[in-house]
């Protein structure tokens, strides 16, 4: 199985406050941003109002590089989300990225190829201007694709 | 060591247990059942309501002062409510201990239940009491990150790092199989068990449907309506009671960082559970082989072992392998979850492996005792791995 594209019908987060930066920064420069600490370079996610390294309060937005690692997922055969019955089964997968910060995500590859330590490019598909999906691509499909 | 560790050790009694049976029938209302068990437990300590001056209510079910309004709790002196999903009964133990380890209060009420089958997910939408404060810690993060993405179960949530653990350890499947198929084992001897009358065979287990990998149905806890409670008083107030005094010896609480996220902790497979025991123990001035039986928080057989690991029976990864050849039935060498747990007796908060500890060390268990058990260990588990333990020991 692999899953190329989304259900038409994903649940959006109704966000606010940082969460919601979050996703207007992402769905307007199609990049996936995280918060920076100013006082001692630690990147960090989900946002947050301080550094959870050193407590500083001083966080710039940075665009990711976009590319990581698969860290885990969980393989779902039930679902309650109605969005996503006809996608059974599916896989909701951790990928740990180039700065060392998480984010969950859709991988876009063959579900039997996920393993952990497996390299993926990171890809924001914007939806609307306050939500943004966050995909997994399989870096050896992208290579064959290109030729 | 800490010096006011010693003096939480061994301060207290659990005196009282009850709890109601396990109801997936007709709607009920949590707040009655977690009444009912309260009234239970007091009678089974021989106390009256009045001498109750500490509530530890669950969250979002009941508060404590409507326990005490319905009760006729007329001086309370000592509220709390611990914020930790699954864990929350067991860590609340540690919480009452204190309060009358300091004096705050002398006979605390440890009450949970819930509507787990009434207000299951796949169960239609009802109106709801006003009161209710379905929240939890994480609630916002999960909405905004792992929703989106078709993951709004706990066993979705704790898939992550069921899976991680999986791979990474080589986990043999058998382990999982075995905390199922014993739990069921050990609910037929309990009388109050949901599924008491319903063997499980090796068989139904592999045929059951997979979840999510590779947590299969039989795998998951139940869903019940229920509810069970716990009354402690002093220790020299539990001498003059009519059953003997189950003491407390250790409790902690541990909550992996950050909490609130599952997905950024530095290491996905330190759970709550791997920073409390170890504080739990050195409270109690004990160590895992003095222990007869462990009663743990199983809303995933998988779960289960992780805490063994976490408890320090095994080497990470080593669990499935010691429930395979060392065994955690009766006749193993470390029972576990002898009431059959959230897997078979009920889903009770974990409260219900509470009553069963104190029933194990009362000897009162009938074919499901331990013989001669002394000391027994509780965990708590909830929220996204937070983790609780309390160490009970006899007088
Ligand atoms: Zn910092």
């Amino acid at each position: 199985m692999n899953l190329t594209e989304r259900p038409v019908d994903v649940y959006q987060p109704k966000s606010f406050g940082l969460d919601m930066d979050f996703y207007l920064r992402a769905a307007a420069s199609g990049q996936v941003h995280v918060q920076q600490c100013e006082t001692c370079a630690n990147f960090q996610h989900p946002p947050r109002f301080l550094c959870s390294a050193c407590a500083s309060k001083h966080l710039n937005w940075q665009a990711i590089q976009g590319a990581g690692t698969v860290y885990s997922w969980s393989l779902s055969h039930f679902t309650i989300d109605s969005a996503w019955t006809d996608s059974l089964p599916y896989a909701t997968v951790v990928v740990e990225s180039l700065e060392g910060v998480r984010f969950v995500g859709t991988f876009s590859g063959p579900q039997n190829d996920l393993t952990i330590g497996l390299p993926v490019n990171i890809r924001v598909e914007s939806i609307g201007k306050n939500f943004a999906y966050i995909w997994f691509d399989s870096i050896s499909e992208t290579s064959k694709e290109n030729g | 060591m800490i010096s006011h560790d010693t003096k939480l050790s061994a301060s207290c009694a659990a005196v009282g247990v009850g709890e109601t049976p396990h109801y997936r029938s007709d709607p009920v209302d949590a707040a009655q059942l977690i009444l009912e068990a309260s009234v239970a437990a007091l009678n089974d300590a021989g106390l009256s309501p009045k001498d109750v001056n500490g509530i530890l209510p669950p969250e979002g079910y009941i508060s404590s002062e409507e326990i005490a309004a319905q009760l006729g709790i007329d001086d309370l002196r000592y509220s709390a409510t611990i914020h930790m999903g699954g864990a929350s009964s067991v860590a609340a133990l540690q919480s009452a201990a204190m309060a009358i380890a300091t004096g705050v209060a002398d006979t605390v009420l440890v009450a949970f239940g819930w509507d787990g089958y009434t207000s299951r997910p796949t169960a239609p939408q009802r109106p709801q009491r006003a009161s209710r404060l379905p929240q939890r810690p994480f609630a916002e993060l999960m909405r905004n990150y792992y929703a989106p993405y078709g993951a709004r179960l706990a066993v979705q949530w704790y898939g992550f790092y069921i899976q991680r653990y999986m791979e990474l350890y080589d986990v043999s499947p058998e382990g999982a199989l075995q905390v199922a198929l014993t739990a069921r084992a050990h609910a037929s001897l309990t009388d109050g068990a949901y599924l008491k009358d319903k063997p499980l065979t090796r068989e139904q287990y592999l045929s059951s449907p997979v979840i999510v990998d590779p947590v299969r149905r039989y795998d998951c806890c139940l869903e019940t309506d229920c509810a069970a409670a716990v009354v402690l008083t002093s220790r020299e107030r539990a001498r003059d009671l009519h059953h003997h005094p189950i003491i407390f010896l250790g409790g902690a609480e541990g909550h992996p960082h950050p909490a609130d996220d599952i997905t950024n902790r530095p290491d996905m497979l330190q759970l709550g559970l791997h920073s409390a025991a170890p504080r739990a123990f050195q409270m109690a001035e004990l160590q895992l082989s003095d222990v007869d039986f462990l009663q743990v928080y199983d809303c995933y057989s998988h779960v289960v072992l992780l805490q063994l690991e976490a408890l320090g029976l095994t080497e990470a990864g080593g669990a499935a392998e010691f429930v395979v050849n060392e065994g955690i039935g009766l006749d193993g060498s470390m029972p576990v979850n002898t009431h059959g747990g959230l897997l078979s007796h009920g889903h009770g908060w974990g409260m219900n492996h509470v009553v069963e500890a104190v029933r194990q060390l009362r000897h009162d268990r009938g074919s499901g005792q331990v013989v001669g058990a002394q000391v027994g260990v509780v965990t708590g588990y909830g929220d996204l791995g937070d983790g609780s333990v309390a160490i009970f020991g006899r007088e």
